[in-house]
């Protein structure tokens, strides 16, 4: 069995380290200081139980274990926290596997053997509570990345790069600053988590406030949005034209 | 620290005077009025009881009136502050008296009005000057009892956020995790963030508010920070420099703690590489600067931020009497908390 544990403080690390080295299950530790970090090594190692903390910096536990789960043979996820009286709330609720710090020996070896993945509907219902109890403001809801899965593996795009989602037949595309990728993710689910760094500009294009420089309209009466960063114009239906220019008015 | 424009009803210092209660309780004392008004002017030629039906006649209305005015007007006099308030309401106590003063001269004794007549003009001073002082006394009561009041229900919820906000529960057991994995690697360290997470708790659940030399405050902070080194390592570095005359200046326990944990707490710990957290001390113009500043993460993390800042800046208020302040200085990139306290050693 190959554990992964991550958490951003080296004595928290070192005492898991710890705890599992004797135990005989256990065929190698791992180790990562952010759930980025972990994501990636979940990608390139079979890992079979990742010991995640939950407050990191840059990227959190909660966020990683979202990511760590779209693999196609996802590792099992134990969560390990100090004190967070929110997340210990949506765990219990939705029977995720957790340990509170400092992580009892016996407690860790018996969570580990009774591990099981996380479903999407735990990760889900998760995400929600956490959005509810924190009172965070618009601009920073939401994940900080976003999965795409590129022939098998997940690839991470920052949210802050992309530009723009186009939803496009059956698939949604990113634009971000360095391509453009496919994701799984529906444009409706998209505004809604992002709500206030992006704005839908047509029923199939949601855009980001941030990049918008101004808008075009031609001899037919279109109006189109233009970007500083990338050389494309994306059409603005008549729906959502006036909140559109009310956007541009206000910037 | 700042003015409270914002005020309920709740808050302002008149009483609700539509209220069966407080409207009996005013006829009350108004009656104990003309019962000593009556007990002054009476001679013994005339009869007692129909002194005090006078009396009773007229204190009665002008009170009745005026706090049925009061009540009606209540919530527009709660725009203004209170010295206002206060003066709108005498006024129209003044009104009434003045009025029914007249109303006597001219319904009772039946006579014109005539300013010039010196019995009229000492009747309606008389009755001015006794109800203006009578009036400005309640006023300034039902203030007072306000504050009294106000005062009570601050020192109890300062006292409910101290411990509250004093003790972190993540501080403590991040701890006792950091302390778990020492004894495996290095029993030393682990004895003394046992000695320390002590003394900081021993400082916590004492209840004496006495004010402390700023040098014990700095060395219960230094406890805290060296608990905190061991957990992030290197990614939390602290740079400080201390003014030596600061060091005997008396200040309130834990007021420079909390600082400080509210910058690892919310700005050194979101960053993936950590920062610097600056603290420094000095004196300047008889005042006693503590500043602490830390780099601000980009990541919104401000749970609980402002309880401690907001307990601390009561605290503050309430032992320095407004003499001391608590500043937050806000850029992109920077975040500094400085404190000011006079100097008293």
């Amino acid at each position: 069995m190959k554990i992964l544990v991550v958490d951003d403080e080296p004595l928290a690390r070192q005492r898991l380290e710890g705890l599992l080295a004797g135990v005989d299950q256990i065929s190698a530790i791992v180790t990562a200081e952010n759930g980025l970090r972990a994501v990636e090594i979940c990608q390139d190692q079979e890992i079979d139980v990742v010991l995640m903390d939950i407050r990191m910096p840059g990227m959190d536990g909660l966020e990683a274990a979202g990511h760590i789960a779209k693999n196609k043979q996802p590792p099992a996820i134990i969560f390990t926290t100090a004190y967070d009286e929110y997340a210990l709330e949506a765990f219990k609720v939705n029977a995720v596997n957790y340990l509170l710090k400092p992580v009892r020996k016996t407690d860790l070896i018996s969570a580990i053997q009774a591990s099981s993945k996380l479903n999407k509907a735990q990760l889900a219902a998760i995400a929600t509570q956490q959005q509810e109890a924190k009172p965070s403001d618009d601009d920073h809801k939401g994940r900080k990345h976003i999965t795409t899965k590129i022939s098998g593996n997940i690839k991470l795009i920052p949210v802050v790069d992309v530009v723009y989602f186009l939803a496009e037949q059956k698939y949604v595309t990113v634009r971000h600053l360095n391509g453009e990728t496919i994701i799984e993710d529906t444009l409706k689910e998209l505004q809604v988590e992002f709500e206030g760094q992006f704005i839908r500009i047509h029923r199939n294009a949601l855009v980001a406030k941030k990049f918008i420089t101004g808008m075009r309209r031609d001899n037919q009466g279109h109006a189109y949005i233009n970007f500083e960063v990338i050389n494309k114009e994306l059409e603005i239906s008549r729906r959502h034209l006036s909140t559109v220019k009310q956007l541009l008015l206000n910037m | 620290m700042e003015a409270k424009n914002n005020k309920t009803p709740h808050d302002f210092f008149l009483p609700d005077f539509c209220q069966a209660q407080s409207l009996f309780l005013v006829v009350l004392v108004t009656e104990l009025l003309a019962v000593l008004f009556t007990a002054f002017d009476w001679s013994s030629q005339a009869s007692f009881w129909s002194i005090l039906a006078i009396y009773s006649v007229s204190i009665q209305m002008v009170t009745l009136f005026s706090i049925a005015s009061l009540c009606l007007l209540r919530n527009w006099l709660s725009n203004f502050d209170d010295w206002m308030a206060g003066l709108l309401s005498l006024s129209i106590i003044l009104f009434f008296t003045l009025l029914f003063s007249l109303m006597v001269i001219v319904f009772y004794w039946i006579l014109p009005i005539d300013l010039t007549d010196s019995f009229q003009l000492n009747f309606i001073f008389r009755n001015i000057l006794v109800s203006s002082l009578i009036g400005a006394a309640t006023l300034r009561y039902f203030y007072l009892q306000l504050q009294y009041r106000k005062q009570l229900t601050l020192q109890t919820s300062a006292k409910l956020d101290a411990l509250q906000a004093r003790i972190r529960p993540h501080f403590l057991f991040n701890s006792m995790n950091v302390i778990a994995s020492l004894t495996q690697i290095d029993a030393d360290k682990a004895e003394s963030a046992i000695e320390d997470l002590s003394d900081l708790f021993r400082v916590t659940l004492d209840n004496a508010q006495e004010m402390i030399p700023f040098q014990q405050e700095l060395d219960n902070a230094k406890k805290y920070l060296s608990l905190e080194q061991l957990r992030l390592g290197e990614r939390l570095v602290i740079n400080e420099s201390i003014d030596k005359q600061s060091l005997s200046v008396l200040i309130p326990p834990l007021s420079l703690q909390p600082l400080l944990e509210n910058a690892v707490y919310h700005g050194i710990q979101p960053l993936p590489e950590g920062g610097e957290v600056d603290l420094k001390a000095i004196i300047e113009n008889g005042k006693l600067l503590v500043s602490v500043s830390n780099p601000k993460s980009t990541q919104k993390d401000h749970h609980g931020a402002g309880i401690a800042l907001s307990n601390i800046s009561e605290r503050l208020d309430m032992l320095y009497k407004g003499k001391a302040s608590l500043q937050v200085e806000e850029t992109d990139k920077q975040y500094q908390v400085t404190m000011k306290v006079p100097v008293t050693v």
